[in-house]
C-alpha cells in the first residue's frame, strides 16, 4: 500500500516538475540594451531569443557505480558495488540556477559461489533538484538533493532453475554535479550523490556516474 | 538570490527527508518464517529453490532463533587468539529479504547463505528430536541459542609455515569457556567447488551438526565424569572415525540421499550406498600402525555398514536412534568401558551397538552380519 502511495506521489512530483518547466518565463519589458538607447536590429533580438533559451534543455547519458552499504560482502570500504548507468534530461526551474534532472537508470551486480548465483537488478526512476553554484571557464558546479524510486528484482539461480524475488525502495539525499563544456552543445558530465534508505537495518547508497550531456 | 536558493535546497531536502521518513515504522521481521532457500529435493543432488519454514527462528533479520545464530566476521579469527571465546568481531549476516506473499526471498548471496546455514542447522536439531524423543538438545545444551554459525569464515590452516586460508570446507569447533560450550559452526568461503557449496550443501551441515550432538552425548559427560583412555586398543583413533562415520550417516538422515557428498565433490569416496571394507591398510592406519590416520576413511566404512543396515531392515529410523544411544552409552557399555577407563576398537564399538538393537531382533541380526562382513579382524567373534 506504502509502496503505491510513494508510486503515485513520485509520478505526481515528476509530472508537476515538468509542467513548472513548461511555463512561460516573465520576458523583461525591454531588454537591458533596449533600455541603454542601443539601436534596435534584428541581429539584437535574435540574441535575445537565444539568451531566453539559455537554460536549454539537455538530454544525458551517464554509466557508473551505485553503491549500498553492506557490512558483510563489501567490495569496496564496505559498499557493494552495482554498475550500470542513467538517462537524463535537465530542465531550468524557477529561473536559470535552478534545475530539475529526472532521470531513469539500471544497475546491476551478480555473486555467485559454485553452482549458485544471485544477481541484483535496481531499475531507477527519480528527480535530481539542483542549483547552480558557480559557473566559470565552461565549468559548472551544483548542488542539491536527489529523490529516487529504486524497482529491485533478485535472481537466485542454481544450475538450470531460477527464483526471483522483488520490491520497492525509496531513498533520498544530497547530491552534487559537475560539467565540463567540451563543444558547444556537449559537456562532459559527472554526477555524485548520497542517498538513505529507511529500512532495517538502514542502508547508506553512493552514486558516481560520468557521462555527455547534449544541450537540445 | 542566494537566500532562495538556501531556501530550494532546504525544502527539497526537507521533503525528501520526511518523504523518505514515513517508512521508519517497519515492523521488525519476526520467526518463525517461510524462506526460499537451496535445499535437497528427493534424489540424487536434486537441489532446488524453494521455501522452507523455519520454525525455530525467532529474529529473520539477524538470523538468529532457538538453534543458533548466523554470524560474519571480515577478519582472520585465528588472528586474535581471544576472538572465537569472546565472540569478538562477529555480526549478524547484513540480511536483506524480499517479501512474496508469506515468503521472504534472499535478496543477495549473503541472505541466501545466512538463511540455508540456519535452516541446516534447524534440521539437525530437529531430526535428533524426531529419531530420539528423549533428547532435546535445547536441553542438553543451555547454550543451545549462542551456537555461532559462521558464514564465509575466514581461519588458517596448519599452526605455523604457509598458514593458508581454509576454503571449500564446512567445521564443528567446540571452545570450552565456563560455565559452558561454545559451539561453532564455520561454513568456508567457496574456491574450487563447482557445483553445491559446502555452506548450501545439507548433508555436510548435518555432518558437522552431528559432530556437536557426539560432543554434548559422549565428549562433554565423559569429561564431566573424569573419564580416561587406555592405550591398550587404538580407542582415541577409533572415536576420532567414529564420530566421522557417525556424521556421515546422520548427514545421510537429513538429505536421504547416501551420495550427499558427491555434490560438493563429485569425485570423493564418500558415496554411502557403495560398501567398504576394514581392509588391513584402514585399520593399520587406526592402530597408528601405518603411514596416516585419516579418520574420515574409517567412518567411511562405518557408515556405509549403518546405510546398508537401514536400507536392508527398511528403517533408518532404527538405525538413527541406535546410533544416537550409541552415542552416550559409548560411555558405559561392558565392551568399550571399564571402571573409569575407556578401552575399544570397532569390533567393541559393534558389540555396544548390537547390544544396543537387542529389543529388535531382526535389526540385531542384519547388523550383526554387515559387522562380520565388513570389519575385516575387528568383526571376528561378534
Amino acid at each position: 500500500m506504502r509502496e503505491n502511495f510513494f508510486i503515485l506521489l513520485f509520478f505526481s512530483q515528476l509530472l508537476s516538475s515538468f509542467a513548472i518547466a513548461r511555463l512561460p518565463k516573465n520576458v523583461p519589458l525591454l531588454p537591458p540594451r533596449e533600455a541603454s538607447g542601443a539601436p534596435v536590429s534584428l541581429k539584437n533580438r535574435t540574441y535575445i531569443d537565444k539568451s531566453q533559451k539559455s537554460d536549454p534543455i539537455s538530454l544525458g547519458f551517464e554509466l557508473g557505480t551505485l553503491l549500498r552499504n553492506d557490512s558483510t560482502s563489501g567490495d569496496l570500504l564496505g559498499m557493494q558495488l552495482f554498475w550500470g548507468g542513467r538517462i537524463s534530461a535537465e530542465f531550468a526551474l524557477m529561473g536559470s540556477s535552478f534545475h530539475i534532472k529526472p532521470s531513469i537508470g539500471y544497475f546491476r551486480k551478480q555473486q555467485s559461489e559454485g553452482a549458485v548465483s544471485v544477481t541484483q537488478h535496481v531499475v531507477e526512476g527519480g528527480a535530481n533538484f539542483l542549483y547552480q553554484v558557480t559557473q566559470f571557464s565552461g565549468v559548472e558546479w551544483s548542488l542539491g538533493a536527489v529523490g529516487r524510486l529504486d524497482y529491485l528484482v533478485s535472481n537466485i539461480r542454481l544450475y538450470d532453475q531460477s527464483e526471483f524475488g522483488s520490491s520497492f525502495r525509496f531513498r533520498a539525499g544530497p547530491s552534487s554535479g559537475l560539467k565540463f563544456k567540451v563543444s558547444k552543445e556537449f559537456k562532459l558530465t559527472t554526477d555524485f550523490e548520497l542517498s538513505f534508505a529507511v529500512s532495517r537495518p538502514s542502508r547508506v547508497f553512493g552514486g558516481l556516474t560520468s557521462g555527455l550531456v547534449f544541450d537540445l | 538570490m542566494l537566500s532562495s536558493a538556501v531556501k530550494f535546497l532546504f525544502l527539497a531536502f526537507g521533503l525528501m527527508c520526511a518523504f523518505v521518513s514515513t517508512g521508519c515504522n517497519q515492523p521488525v521481521m519476526q520467526g518463525p518464517a517461510t524462506v526460499s532457500i537451496i535445499y535437497p529435493a528427493s534424489g540424487h543432488c536434486k537441489y532446488t529453490i524453494g521455501p522452507v519454514n523455519l520454525t525455530t527462528l525467532e529474529n529473520l533479520q539477524k538470523m538468529s532463533g532457538k538453534v543458533g545464530r548466523v554470524l560474519h566476521s571480515p577478519n582472520n579469527l585465528d588472528d586474535n587468539s581471544n576472538a572465537l571465546v569472546s565472540g569478538e568481531g562477529l555480526k549478524s549476516v547484513d540480511t536483506e529479504f524480499f517479501k512474496s506473499g508469506n515468503t521472504f526471498i534472499p535478496a543477495n548471496l549473503d541472505t541466501l547463505f545466512a538463511a540455508s546455514l540456519y535452516y541446516s542447522v534447524e534440521v539437525g536439531y530437529l531430526l535428533t528430536k524426531q529419531i530420539e524423543p528423549s533428547v532435546d538438545l535445547a536441553s542438553v545444551i543451555p547454550n543451545l541459542r549462542d551456537t555461532r554459525i559462521v558464514h564465509r569464515a575466514i581461519r588458517s590452516s596448519g599452526q605455523t609455515g604457509s598458514r593458508a586460508e581454509i576454503s571449500d570446507n564446512a567445521e564443528y569447533l567446540s571452545i570450552r569457556s565456563s560455565p559452558y560450550v561454545l559451539n561453532y559452526f564455520f561454513s568456508y568461503p567457496t574456491e574450487e567447488v563447482k557445483d553445491i557449496p559446502l555452506g548450501l550443501n545439507l548433508g555436510i551441515m548435518n555432518h558437522e551438526f552431528s559432530h556437536l550432538i557426539f560432543q554434548h552425548l559422549f565428549y562433554e559427560p565423559g569429561i564431566k565424569r573424569n573419564m580416561d583412555v587406555g592405550s591398550s586398543k587404538p580407542t582415541t583413533n577409533t572415536l576420532a572415525a567414529l564420530d566421522e562415520g557417525l556424521a556421515d550417516y546422520f548427514g545421510f538422515l537429513a538429505t536421504q540421499d547416501p551420495g550427499y557428498f558427491l555434490c560438493s565433490f563429485p569425485l570423493e569416496n564418500r558415496d554411502l550406498a557403495r560398501p567398504k571394507y576394514f581392509n588391513s591398510t584402514v585399520i593399520s592406519g587406526i592402530e597408528g600402525r601405518g603411514e596416516y590416520f585419516d579418520s574420515h576413511e574409517g567412518g567411511a566404512v562405518f557408515a556405509a555398514i549403518q546405510y546398508e543396515l537401514g536400507q536392508n531392515i527398511g528403517n533408518h529410523q532404527v538405525v538413527g536412534q541406535s546410533l544416537i544411544r550409541l552415542m552416550s552409552n559409548i560411555l558405559t557399555c561392558s565392551s568399550t568401558s571399564s571402571g573409569n577407563t575407556l578401552n575399544f576398537n570397532f569390533g567393541d564399538i559393534a558389540k555396544c551397538h548390537l547390544g544396543i538393537l537387542s529389543s529388535d531382533s531382526r535389526a540385531q541380526q542384519a547388523a550383526r552380519q554387515l559387522y562380520q562382513k565388513y570389519l575385516g579382524s575387528y568383526g571376528v567373534g561378534l
